[in-house]
C-alpha cells in the first residue's frame, strides 16, 4: 500500500535521534506554556523560529508542531488544578475538572485527560494519514453561510453548557458577544473602545480567562476564613480508576470523531468542538445532572475532541498551504522560511515534510502521555499546598498572564475587572462558560453574518438555499426546540406533581 | 381591625420591598436592562447600513435588542416570584467579615497593579504576596516574608530574566 | 568593632556607586549597545514578520548587535506605526512599513502620516496579482474585465481587509477600467485564498507569493500582475501597464524610524540593512516568492513614499473612503 510505505518512510525521518531530541523539547516546552497563561503556542513558536533556521526543515516543523499540541495538553493541567484554562480550549474542562479536583479525584482528571488526549491524537493522526485530501475538499466547501452556521450551532449549544437557568445562559452569552464586538470591526469603525487604543485590537481573550476564571474562583474562596479544607486533601488516587474507564470510552470516541472533523473548519474549532463534545456528553448521558458537578465525561470528552481538532487543523495547512488559525498561520510561515511552499503540492514536493511531520504527530502524542502521566503526582502535590499560600499564587499567575499576553497593564485592568465581574456572576447564578464561548465564536460569527450578506446582496435566504449550512441551521434549531420542549415538559410535571399534592 | 392593617400596610410593603431587592435576579435584571439599554443606543450610533450592506451597528443592535427582551423576561420572573419567597433568600455574605476580606483581596490587586511600574516587578510581587498571605491568608510575619521574598526572586529569575518578559521600567529603579 | 559611622559611610558609597552604574551617567555610547527593536504591525508568520526574520542573521551580523523582533498587532498595523512614531528616536526602535501605511492614514482614525517617520530603506517588492480559479471562464484579464463591464456587481473579489491595500488595490481597478466589483472582506490572504479554492469568489487581488503555489499546483491562473515590468516568476503574465493602467498596488516592506533621530544611527541601521539584503538567505527566500529585490534608500523611499500617497490618496477618494 502506498500509504504504508509513505508512513515508513515517515518514521525513517521523525525516528531520527536529532528529531527525536526536537519533538521532545517541542513536547516539553508545549507543555510549559500550556501551563503557563498569557504565552500560546503562536507567539511561542514565532519565538524560537529563528532557533530552527539551521535545522533542516521536517526538523523545524516536527519540534515547532511539538509545542502547539503540547500546549493542549498543557493548557487542561491548570484547568483541572485551579480552574484557570491555559488555553481557551481548556475552559470546558474548567467545569468538570475542577469540580473533581476538589473532590479529591484531580489525579483520575488528569489522568483520563492524558489518556483521552492521547488517543484522540494518535488517532486523530492516523485520520489525517488516511483522509487528508478529500477532507480538506470538504473544508472548501465550508463558505461565510456555513461558517455562520457552524458559529451558530456553537451559540445553541450554550443551552446544554449551564445546569442552571436557560435564560441567563444566553443572556451572558450575549453580554460575551457584546464583550467580543470590543474593538474595530471589518470595516474598520471603532466601536465600544471608549477611546482607549488597547481597545482597538478588541479586548485579550487572556485577561477575560484569567479574571473570570482564575481571580473569580479565588474571590470566592477567600470569603470564607482560610482553613484548609478547599480541597480534599485525601486525594484519591492517582489514576483513573476502573469505572472511570468504563465511564469514559465512549466520551472519548465521540469526542476524537467530532474534534477532528471539527479541527478542518477555519475558526476556532479546537474551542468549539470541546464544547459541542460536552454537549454531545450531556446530552447522551444517563445521569446529565452530573454534569457540572465533577462528571468524568465532561473532561474525557473534551479534552479528546480539542486534541483530535489539532490533527484536524494539520490537514488544511498540509494540503493546501491554508492555515485556518493563528497558529497555523505562524507554522506556514515557518515553512515558507525555510523553503518550502505550503500548497496543493506539497506532498508531492516535499513528501519528507508531510510524512516526517504525521510521524512526528505519532511519536509526539506518545512522548506527552509518557512526559504528562508522572507529572501527575507533582500536580497533585501542588493542590496540597495550603491555600492561604496557594491563592496568593494563582492570583500572581493570572496577574502575570494577563500582563504578559501583551505586554500591556491595560490588560491587568482588564482581569481585575473581569475578576470583580465574575465574581458577581457566580454569586448571582450566571456561569462563565457561554460567555467566553460567545466571546471567542463573535468576531466569526459576525464576519460571516455580514460576508454572507454582501456575498448575497443582502438575501436572508442564502443560509437556507446551501445544503451544508442550511442542514447545520437546522441541527441547532433541533437542538434548541429539543431543550425548550424537554424544559416545557419538565415544568408540566412538576404542575401536575403539585396539583396531585393538593 | 382595619385600622391596624393600614398602619401595618407601608411596613409590610417596605418589609416586601427590601425582601425583593435582596433578590439578586431582580437586581441583575435590571442592571442588564441597563446594559442593554447602553448598549442599544451605542450601537445607533454607528453606521447601520442595511442587509445589503451590513454595518458596524447592525450587529450589536440586533444583540441589544435580544438582550433587553431576555433582561426583560429575567426581571419580570424575579418580580413575579418575589412573593413566593417567604424567606429571605441566602445572604451575600456567607461569613462574617467576607465583604471585608474581599475589599482586601481586590485592593490587593489594584494595589499589586499601580505599584508595578513604580518599584519594579520583583518588588512589586513581593509586596503583594506579603500583603495576601499576611492578611489574608492568616500567617504571621516570618512566614508571610518569607514566602514573599522567595516568591518574589522566583518571579524575578522566571519571568524577567528567563522569559524576558519586558516589564515596565520602574520610576524608582531598583 | 566597626563604628557605626563608619557603616554609614560605606553604605553611602555603595549606593552612590550603585546609582551611578545604573547608566544615569552614560552620554557617548556606541551604538548600538543593547538590541535594537523591530516592530512589526502584523501577526507572526506573515510577510513583514517574515521578511524581518529572513533579514534578522545578516542584519545582526552587519550591525554588530542584537535585533529584537517584536509583534505589536491591531488597527490594521497603526497600533505599531503609533508606537514607532511616538518612540524615542534614539534608534533602537526601527518599524517596518508597506502599502497599508499610506492607506491607512486616510482610511482610519488611527492612521499615522508618513511623514512623520525618517526612511531608512526599501527591501523588496512583490506584486500583486489578479487570480481566478483555474478551471473558470476566463482565460484572459481582458475576458475577465470585458464580463465585469458587462455585470455590474456580480463579480465578487476577495480582498484582505476592508479598505485595506487590496480592497483598495481592486477599487483601483474599477477605477482604471470602469468596471464594478462587490467586494468581500475576508481577514487576511489566507482566507481570500480559501474562499477562491471554494470558489466563493470569482477572483482575488493578492501578492503573487501567496498565490504562486496554486498556480503551480494547477488551481489558479493570475491575469495580470501590477508590477512595471513582467515578473520573474510568471513570464507569461501581462502586467497593468499592458492594458493601459498603471497601478503600483505591490507589497513593498521598507524600514522606518521615528523623525528626529540622528543621521549617523539611520545610517548605521542603513548599511545594516543593505548588508543583508545582499545575504544569499534573503535572495533565496524571495526569488522562490516572486519577490523583486528592490533598494531604495532614504531619500528614494521618501519619494516612492510621496508617490504612492498621491496614488492611493485618488484611489480612496474615487471609492469614497473616508475615516470612519
Amino acid at each position: 500500500m502506498d500509504i504504508f510505505s509513505n508512513i515508513l518512510a515517515g518514521f525513517s525521518i521523525a525516528a531520527t535521534p536529532l528529531n527525536l531530541i526536537l519533538c521532545l523539547i517541542g513536547c516539553f516546552v508545549g507543555t510549559l506554556i500550556g501551563v503557563l497563561p498569557g504565552i500560546g503556542p503562536a507567539a511561542t513558536i514565532a519565538l524560537l523560529l529563528p532557533v530552527t533556521f539551521n535545522l533542516p526543515p521536517a526538523s523545524a516543523i516536527i519540534m515547532l508542531s511539538g509545542i502547539f499540541y503540547g500546549a493542549m495538553y498543557g493548557g487542561s493541567t491548570t484547568a483541572i488544578l485551579v480552574n484557570i484554562p491555559g488555553e481557551a480550549a481548556a475552559a470546558i474542562t474548567c467545569i468538570d475538572g475542577y469540580q473533581m479536583a476538589r473532590q479529591g479525584r484531580a489525579g483520575p482528571a488528569l489522568g483520563i485527560s492524558a489518556f483521552g488526549s492521547f488517543i484522540a491524537g494518535t488517532f486523530g493522526v492516523i485520520f489525517l494519514m488516511l483522509l487528508a485530501p478529500p477532507i480538506a475538499e470538504l473544508a472548501l466547501k465550508f463558505g461565510p453561510p456555513e461558517i455562520f452556521a457552524v458559529m451558530v450551532l456553537g451559540l445553541t449549544i450554550l443551552s446544554y453548557l449551564s445546569s442552571g437557568s436557560l435564560i441567563k445562559a444566553f443572556i451572558i452569552a450575549l453580554i460575551g458577544l457584546f464583550i467580543g464586538m470590543i474593538g474595530i470591526d471589518i470595516a474598520g469603525i471603532e466601536r465600544f473602545t471608549f477611546g482607549i487604543p488597547d481597545f482597538f485590537d478588541g479586548i485579550g481573550l487572556v485577561p477575560v480567562l484569567m479574571g473570570l476564571f482564575g481571580v473569580a474562583e479565588v474571590l470566592l474562596n477567600i470569603e470564607r476564613v482560610i482553613t484548609r479544607d478547599i480541597f480534599v486533601t485525601r486525594i484519591e488516587g492517582l489514576l483513573p480508576n476502573r469505572e472511570d474507564w468504563k465511564r469514559s470510552i465512549m466520551p472519548i470516541s465521540r469526542g476524537t470523531a467530532i474534534g477532528f472533523l471539527m479541527g478542518v473548519i477555519p475558526g476556532p474549532s479546537n474551542t468549539i468542538s470541546s464544547f459541542v463534545s460536552y454537549a454531545v456528553e450531556k446530552r447522551l448521558s444517563k445521569h446529565p445532572e452530573q454534569f457540572g458537578k465533577g462528571a468524568i465525561e465532561g473532561v474525557a470528552g473534551p479534552e479528546s475532541a480539542n486534541n483530535a481538532a489539532c490533527a484536524g487543523n494539520f490537514i488544511p495547512v498540509l494540503t493546501l498551504g491554508i492555515p485556518t488559525s493563528a497558529v497555523m498561520a505562524v507554522i506556514v510561515g515557518a515553512l515558507i522560511i525555510h523553503g518550502v511552499t505550503p500548497g496543493p503540492l506539497l506532498i508531492k514536493n516535499n513528501p519528507d515534510i508531510f510524512w516526517g511531520t504525521i510521524a512526528s504527530m505519532y511519536i509526539g502524542n506518545f512522548m506527552l502521555l509518557i512526559l504528562n502521566l508522572p507529572l501527575i503526582g507533582l500536580w497533585i502535590k501542588v493542590l496540597k499546598i495550603p491555600y492561604g499560600i496557594l491563592f496568593p499564587l494563582i492570583l500572581f499567575f493570572c496577574f502575570v498572564g494577563a500582563y504578559a499576553n501583551n505586554n500591556s497593564l491595560v490588560d491587568v485592568n482588564v482581569m481585575i475587572f473581569f475578576g470583580l465581574v465574575g465574581y458577581l456572576m457566580k454569586k448571582t447564578g450566571f456561569e462563565p462558560a457561554p460567555l467566553v464561548m460567545a466571546y471567542i465564536l463573535c468576531p466569526f460569527l459576525e464576519e460571516a453574518f455580514r460576508q454572507s450578506l454582501i456575498k448575497s446582496h443582502g438575501d436572508f435566504s442564502i443560509f437556507f438555499r446551501r445544503p451544508i449550512s442550511a442542514t447545520i441551521l437546522a441541527i441547532a434549531f433541533l437542538f434548541v426546540f429539543m431543550n425548550i420542549f424537554s424544559g416545557i415538559k419538565e415544568k408540566r410535571k412538576r404542575f401536575l406533581e403539585k396539583i396531585d399534592e393538593d | 381591625m382595619t385600622v391596624t392593617a393600614s398602619y401595618e400596610g407601608p411596613c409590610v410593603f417596605m418589609k416586601q420591598w427590601r425582601l425583593a431587592l435582596k433578590n439578586r435576579d431582580l437586581i441583575s435584571g435590571i442592571i442588564l436592562l441597563v446594559v442593554g439599554a447602553a448598549v442599544f443606543l451605542k450601537s445607533l450610533s454607528y453606521p447601520i447600513g442595511t442587509f445589503r450592506t451590513p454595518g458596524a451597528g447592525l450587529f450589536p443592535l440586533i444583540a441589544s435588542i435580544l438582550l433587553l427582551s431576555l433582561s426583560a423576561i429575567l426581571t419580570l420572573q424575579a418580580f413575579l416570584s418575589r412573593k413566593g419567597k417567604g424567606l429571605a433568600p441566602a445572604p451575600f455574605f456567607p461569613e462574617k467579615g467576607a465583604s471585608r476580606r474581599i475589599l482586601l483581596g481586590f485592593a490587593g490587586l489594584v494595589g499589586y497593579r499601580y505599584l508595578l511600574p513604580v518599584v519594579g516587578f520583583a518588588p512589586s510581587t513581593g509586596i503583594f504576596i506579603l500583603f495576601l498571605i499576611k492578611f489574608l491568608g492568616g500567617y504571621g510575619w516570618k512566614a508571610s516574608i518569607f514566602f514573599s521574598v522567595v516568591t518574589a526572586v522566583i518571579a524575578y529569575y522566571l519571568f524577567q530574566v528567563w522569559l524576558k518578559i519586558p516589564m515596565p521600567l520602574p520610576i524608582l529603579r531598583f | 568593632m566597626i563604628s557605626r559611622k563608619r557603616i554609614c559611610s560605606i553604605l553611602m558609597v555603595a549606593g552612590i556607586l550603585l546609582f551611578l552604574s545604573t547608566g544615569w551617567g552614560a552620554a557617548q555610547e556606541k551604538f548600538p549597545n543593547r538590541p535594537i527593536q523591530l516592530i512589526i504591525p502584523w501577526a507572526p508568520g506573515g510577510g513583514g514578520t517574515l521578511n524581518a526574520q529572513t533579514l534578522q542573521p545578516a542584519f545582526e551580523k552587519a550591525l554588530g548587535g542584537g535585533a529584537m523582533i517584536v509583534n505589536k498587532t491591531g488597527g490594521g498595523g497603526t497600533i505599531a506605526w503609533n508606537f514607532v512614531a511616538n518612540a524615542p528616536p534614539d534608534g533602537y526602535t526601527v518599524g517596518i512599513v508597506n502599502p497599508s501605511l499610506v492607506v491607512t492614514q486616510y482610511t482610519t482614525k488611527t492612521g499615522v502620516n508618513f511623514k512623520k517617520f525618517e526612511p531608512i530603506i526599501t527591501t523588496v517588492i512583490v506584486p500583486a496579482g489578479v487570480a481566478v480559479k483555474a478551471d473558470s471562464p476566463w482565460k484572459t484579464f481582458k475576458e475577465f474585465i470585458d464580463y465585469s463591464k458587462a455585470n455590474p456587481g456580480k463579480v465578487n473579489m476577495a480582498n484582505s481587509g476592508h479598505a485595506a491595500m487590496y480592497h483598495m488595490g481592486n477599487v483601483g481597478i474599477e477605477m482604471a477600467t470602469g468596471v464594478k466589483f462587490t467586494h468581500i472582506p475576508y481577514k487576511g490572504s489566507g482566507p481570500c485564498v480559501a474562499a477562491l479554492l471554494g470558489g466563493h469568489v470569482d477572483g482575488t487581488l493578492a501578492e503573487i507569493s501567496t498565490l504562486l503555489p496554486y498556480v503551480e499546483g494547477g488551481k489558479f491562473r493570475i491575469l495580470a500582475v501590477s508590477s512595471s515590468k513582467r515578473n520573474f516568476a510568471i513570464p507569461n503574465v501581462p502586467t497593468f501597464k499592458e492594458f493601459g493602467f498603471d497601478l503600483d498596488v505591490g507589497t513593498w516592506y521598507g524600514y522606518v524610524v521615528p523623525k528626529g533621530t540622528p543621521k549617523e544611527r539611520i545610517k548605521v541601521l542603513h548599511d545594516a540593512f543593505k548588508a543583508a539584503m545582499n545575504s544569499e538567505a534573503f535572495k533565496a527566500f524571495y526569488a522562490k516568492q516572486g519577490g523583486v529585490i528592490e533598494y531604495m534608500g532614504p531619500e528614494g523611499l521618501m519619494a516612492y513614499l510621496e508617490a504612492q500617497d498621491k496614488q492611493w490618496k485618488k484611489i480612496i477618494d474615487f471609492g469614497g473612503f473616508k475615516p470612519e
